[in-house]
């Protein structure tokens, strides 16, 4: 009692600095340095923007109008992100009602072999689509011109709507997790209620569930479309080809065919964010402050809907989809990789091992690469998820607004834009051409993936459980280590685990940011694409191998401490 | 004869388990039975079966002389052509469409013609007292009105059966005597058809017609409030209803004057005695427990007149709660509740003198 009247005897300043307690510190300085680790990134491209021969310029803006192409690129980016995030949110919704909440036969193995996709690279998938469906050498072109399929009616595999095919397959997991967690935590008797008062299971679906959960699923949809804007996987391993450039495709061509034009493709960059923005701001509009689902606390079980004869062509949508999105590509690639040469079909007399030989140890990238990936990746990971952990701690609301906005920002900056950012932010520093610039992408461009993770593990954890601990006697150090880091474990090693799949797979990004010597794993991809598809698909069979490793462990892990958080 | 609702033999399984184990009842029109027993007994699961929620695994149920479910026919009408409204523990409000959206669904479900629904809306809003709610987002309701919310979309399309799941078990206990009281106004006013479930004896009491107490799946007794507080079957129900003192011993015999009265000798450590007291269904030479109500005793602290159905024992603790006072006696056979008056002031420790009385102790057979 006396300490308090003491205390508010003091001027204002002191008793700031009496509330500037040691977990308040660390939370401002770090959130802090990360708000200037995304902003001079950002402001750097917009100087870029404004910027010709070190002046002031709008020679980007007018490059851009008087460009042909570019008005139907950023069209063809709307569609194809739009297409994708659409296409993803069918796929991925469809896949996580069926399996959360109907009765279709092995749900569990179903659900494992589902979100495989997550933990391959996009990139990977679109070229193992292209070895399947290339005119005349692809597996199933190849499969289908036997048949006698007329070629004018064969599938395109560099058309736009290919490319949105595949890019919607290869993101439905994302959408999977978001709608699986949401239609879990739903209180079932919202759905039960409205049978009692009349509606069929198909009016419940459409009136309760999916609208209950449309929040939830919005904003998993505008992340699939924030990233289709950004990413430059299947832009490049199929768009390329096709003709059918977006604007990420567009932007590292700027930035790397010769001659460079450094203005246009800051201002393509902003062009992207600009879009991105858009989404994010009409998803808000949307949603207003909604938030719908409702967890309840009473544990009753809730009943599968019983879908009859309905259950086998549910079953055999999910059985449909594993095959298009993990076993068709991953046994195109390791056929490959184990051919001289391929020509559209497995042929015995051609069977080598010389692919995934030459690929690990005479390419001497590729040594190189996995070596970079693995320091990289697991440094990234660890620094995230140590400022993870200190900003979940965010204790004030201040503190809630400020990480809001650090989370929303990385998400709202496409993915190969971000590189190009990054590129800007250092290209005047030692850290240019290092691998230290490759970590601060990925740290900065994925943090909150990892934030939100052990934010929401971190909220699960009583206050009372740290108080107590303090009224004990155990200053702030020893309360964290003792009592809150042991609570927060499961969350932290699944973020770790995560945000390392997360890097080993990321590409957009990396793309602008890799020089001689510092190449990961994706840029190997990149550098084999166009020179030797055997050697190609061998080492995507290798570095797919080491992605479903981690996601085994990821699993076990997840699954034994019950705390599988969706990403 | 089937009443209005007729529940026969219900059986259903979870695995291995089973949650409902042969429960048949019947509830004639108009009337509230009340399904009570401790959580897991599978009162729930024997409403939802009831509501088609769940598919039981024996059993036929019907309502209005109509059959839902008959597992031997293989029938089973799925609950949205039931005709019923539902109270959901959870309140289960729509947290997507305002208050007036979520009463109005059941006439939008049944295709009701649209210049009627306001006025019915309206009026189910009227009677739990919210007339004024109905442009409000359901998310922004209190706890105690959302349950009114739920209220008013169960009874506003008129169903033949209302089913009630736990409704009041979320609210604070003011708000839960209220909404009883509420509920039993409504309930009898509109004269529905209800099932209603809980673990809350108060409740149950309250508002039953009829009450069934289950335990492990199975029906224990099925009587009016009554009943089952002065004449349980078993020890289950003796003690779930209520507080019992129940002493052990074995009916000896019947008496001679009156065959409903019979003479239990209670066996203690040092000595036994001799009570008179209602026979039940007890047979002579069965092992009993005597069921004693804590206000079924009389107090007195010297030796009274009378020493038919005496205990006598030590204080061991009281509470003094204004209009009555709470002790428990160490005695020879057991320790004791009793409910003595308000002014009753025995310190603890102090020689107290017990008289059981015999017209309303019963003897219940061991299980």
């Amino acid at each position: 009692m006396k300490t308090v009247l003491a205390i508010a005897n003091w001027p204002i300043s002191l008793r700031l600095l009496n509330r500037l307690t040691p977990e308040r510190s660390v939370f401002w300085v770090t959130a802090f340095l990360m708000a200037v680790a995304i902003i001079y990134p950002a402001s750097m491209s917009i100087m870029a923007a404004f910027t010709e021969d070190n002046a002031f310029s709008l020679g980007g803006f007018e490059r851009i109008l008087e460009h042909e192409t570019i008005g139907r690129e950023i069209i063809r980016t709307l569609v194809f992100a739009g297409g994708s995030m659409l296409g993803a949110s069918v796929i991925g919704i469809s896949l996580a009602w069926v399996n959360a909440r109907t009765d279709i036969p092995g749900r569990r193995t179903l659900e494992a072999l589902c979100i495989i996709p997550l933990f391959m690279s996009a990139f990977v998938g679109a070229i193992a689509w292209r070895l399947l469906l290339v005119p005349r050498a692809g597996m199933v072109t190849r499969f289908l011109t036997d048949q006698g399929w007329p070629l004018e009616m064969m599938p395109d595999v560099y058309s736009l709507t290919s490319m949105i095919l595949i890019q919607s397959i290869f993101y439905s997991p994302f959408m999977y997790l978001y709608a699986v967690a949401s239609f879990r935590q739903m209180d079932p008797s919202l759905e039960e209620v409205a049978r009692i008062h009349g509606a069929g299971q198909w009016q419940t679906l459409w009136r309760v569930t999916l609208a209950v959960n449309g929040p939830a699923l919005l904003s998993g949809m505008v992340l699939v479309f924030v990233f289709s804007v950004g990413t430059l996987e299947i832009p490049m391993a199929l768009g390329i080809t096709g003709g059918n450039y977006v604007l990420s495709t567009r932007i590292w061509q700027l930035m790397n065919n010769l001659p460079q034009d450094i203005p246009m493709a800051a201002v393509l960059g902003l062009i992207s964010i600009l879009i991105a923005a858009t989404g994010i701001w009409l998803q808000r509009r949307i949603l207003g402050d909604r938030k719908f689902t409702t967890v309840t606390g009473k544990g009753y079980r809730a009943r599968r809907i019983t879908l009859g004869k309905w259950k086998w062509v549910a079953f055999g949508f999910s059985f449909t989809y594993v095959i298009v999105a993990v076993v068709a590509p991953v046994i195109v690639l390791v056929l490959v990789g184990l051919q001289k040469y391929w020509g559209g079909a497995f042929s015995f007399d051609l069977f080598t091992l010389d692919n995934f030989y030459s690929v690990m140890f005479e390419y001497d990238v590729t040594s190189r690469a996995i070596v970079n990936s693995l320091v990289a990746c697991s440094a990234a990971a660890t620094i995230c998820v140590a400022i993870a952990t200190v900003l979940s701690q965010t204790g004030s609301r201040g503190g809630e607004a400020l990480m809001g906005l650090l989370v929303l920002l990385p998400i709202a900056i496409p993915g190969a834009v971000f590189g190009m950012m990054v590129l800007f932010a250092f290209v005047k520093t030692p850290m240019y051409n290092t691998l230290y610039i490759i970590i601060f992408a990925y740290v900065i461009g994925y943090f909150y993936l990892a934030y939100r993770t052990i934010y929401s593990v971190r909220l699960s954890i009583h206050g009372e459980l740290e108080q107590s601990a303090r009224i004990h006697g155990a200053n702030w150090w020893k309360s964290t280590y003792k009592i809150l880091l042991p609570l927060l474990k499961p969350g932290i090693v699944s973020a770790w685990l995560m945000s390392f799949v997360i890097f080993v797979r990321e590409f957009s990004s990396v793309m602008f940011l890799y020089t001689h010597g510092t190449e990961v794993m994706s840029v190997v991809f990149y550098l084999l694409m166009e020179r030797h598809s055997a050697r190609l698909a061998a080492f995507m069979v290798v570095q797919t191998a080491l992605l479903l490793l981690i996601m085994v462990i990821y699993q076990r892990f997840t699954s034994r401490s019950s705390s599988g958080v969706a990403m | 004869m089937a009443g209005f609702l007729s529940v026969r033999n219900l059986c259903k399984r979870f695995g291995d388990h089973w949650a409902v184990d042969d429960v048949s009842f019947d509830v004639e029109e108009g009337k509230l039975l009340v399904l009570l027993g401790p959580s897991g007994c599978g009162k729930t699961t024997t409403l939802r079966c009831i509501g088609g929620l769940e598919q039981p695994d024996k059993g036929e149920i019907s309502i209005d002389a109509q059959t839902v479910t008959n597992v031997n026919t293989d029938l089973f009408v799925s609950p949205e052509n039931r005709g019923m409204g539902m109270v959901a523990q959870s309140y289960a409000i729509w947290p997507h469409m305002t208050v007036f959206e979520n009463v109005a669904f059941p006439l939008r479900m049944r295709k009701e013609r649209g210049e009627a629904i306001p006025d019915r809306v309206g009026e189910a809003l009227r009677m739990v007292q919210l007339e004024d709610f109905g442009d409000r987002n359901a998310t922004d309701l209190s706890g105690g009105q959302q349950q009114r919310v739920a209220l008013a979309r169960a009874i506003v399309g008129r169903p033949k059966v209302l089913l009630f799941d736990e409704p009041l078990s979320n609210l604070d206990a003011n708000l839960r005597e209220r909404m009883r009281y509420l509920l039993k106004d409504i309930q009898r006013e509109i004269g529905i058809t209800a099932v209603y479930v809980t673990h809350d004896q108060d409740e149950a009491m309250g508002l039953g017609d009829k009450l069934v107490v289950m335990n492990e799946g199975k029906i224990e007794q099925t009587d009016n409030a009554r009943a089952l507080y002065s004449e349980p079957v078993t020890q289950f129900v003796a003690e779930f209803i209520g507080v019992a003192n129940l002493l052990k011993g074995r009916l000896r015999e019947l008496s001679q004057d009156d065959d409903a009265v019979g003479l239990v000798k209670l066996e203690g450590s040092s000595e036994s005695a001799t009570i008179q007291c209602r026979a039940g269904r007890a047979q002579p030479g069965n092992q009993v427990s005597v069921l004693v109500r804590p206000e079924w005793i009389e107090l007195h602290s010297e030796p009274p007149k009378d020493s038919i159905n005496v205990i006598t024992g030590s204080v061991t603790s009281s509470q003094y709660l204004g209009d009555r006072t709470e002790l428990i006696v160490n005695t020879e056979f057991n320790e004791i509740r009793v409910t003595g008056s308000g002014d009753a002031d025995y310190g603890d420790g102090s020689d107290v003198f017990l008289t059981l009385d015999g017209k309303k102790c019963i003897a219940l057979p061991e299980d």
